[in-house]
């Protein structure tokens, strides 16, 4: 936890075992996060992220990006510079039970062969004085 | 009851089968939006050199084309310094490329329950046919994003 920028960086991951699978995982925002200001997704194989991936997110119950939502819409490669990489909703959420849940779904694409790859969620919250 | 999400996102998956195939279609919008602030368009085609295709969306009954643009994909390969950047002829680290796949901002009051679309397909690739269905070529998602109706003791929002 980073005191002195105030904000919180945590996340989430997922193994994708097999082709065409869906994952969900999920886990609890930090207690003192007082509201989530962006997301990030990464992954050891980009490239199957990119032409694979799709996921629903859901933070504190509520879908923030749903089913079917490619991950190439979310990623953000090494020509963006690092403070731009976080995606941002239109407002900062209130971290309501804390909960962030993704479900990510594998889909085949003729660009990607598949083999087992892992999914990162990076969730970015600001702690208030 | 908690406070919805001020942005909703729709996404809409169209199958492209044969060749050059020209789609007609509806987007449903969701309950409680009050415009749509935000459209972006993605295929599943691999690398592509040329126009995929086009896209336009328009208001049902009013034959209102707010929204039209030649779909395009990556020409190269997968490179994590260009995409999901933007092409540059001399990358460097933290050149200030920008993401790849963005919203198209706009602000297209939602007066309708649905809107109409057109997609005509540029790519003459044929899928076939396989214990009769036709095999997927390409898929094309439209991204819409709204904005939701604003109570009446909030009235921030760029929806006029």
């Amino acid at each position: 936890m980073s005191h002195r920028t105030k904000i919180i960086k945590e996340w989430v991951e997922v193994k994708v075992n097999a082709q065409g699978e869906k994952v969900k995982e999920s886990f609890s925002v930090d207690k003192h996060a007082a509201k989530i200001i962006g997301i990030a997704i990464t992954s050891d194989f980009d490239e199957r992220l990119y032409f694979r991936g799709s996921q629903k997110i859901t933070i504190s119950e509520k879908e923030v990006y749903p089913e079917g939502y490619e991950s190439k819409m979310l990623m953000t490669g090494l020509g963006v510079p690092v403070n731009d990489r976080i995606i941002t909703f239109g407002e900062e959420l209130s971290p309501g039970n804390r909960k962030v849940e993704i479900e990510y779904t594998d889909t085949n694409h003729a660009s990607a062969p598949f083999s087992p790859y892992r999914v990162r969620l990076y969730v970015f919250s600001r702690i208030d004085d | 009851m908690s406070k919805p999400l001020n942005l909703k996102y729709t996404v809409t998956v169209l199958p492209v089968n044969r060749i050059k195939e020209k789609i007609r279609f509806q987007i449903r919008h969701p309950e409680n939006v009050s415009c749509i602030t935000g459209i972006a368009v993605t295929t599943s085609l691999k690398p592509w050199k040329g126009d995929v295709g086009l896209l336009t969306l328009s208001i049902p009954g009013k034959g209102d084309v707010f929204f039209s643009q030649e779909v395009k994909e990556v020409e190269t390969n997968y490179n994590e310094l260009i995409q999901p950047g933007i092409f540059n002829p001399t990358p460097k680290i933290y050149s200030g490329g920008k993401r790849l796949h963005t919203y198209f901002d706009t602000n297209v009051p939602v007066t309708e329950s649905l809107l109409e679309g057109f997609y005509e397909s540029f790519v003459p690739l044929a899928g076939g046919m396989t214990a009769g269905k036709p095999i997927e070529v390409y898929r094309v998602t439209i991204y819409l994003r709204y904005e939701r109706i604003k109570k009446e003791e909030d009235d921030s929002g760029i929806c006029t």
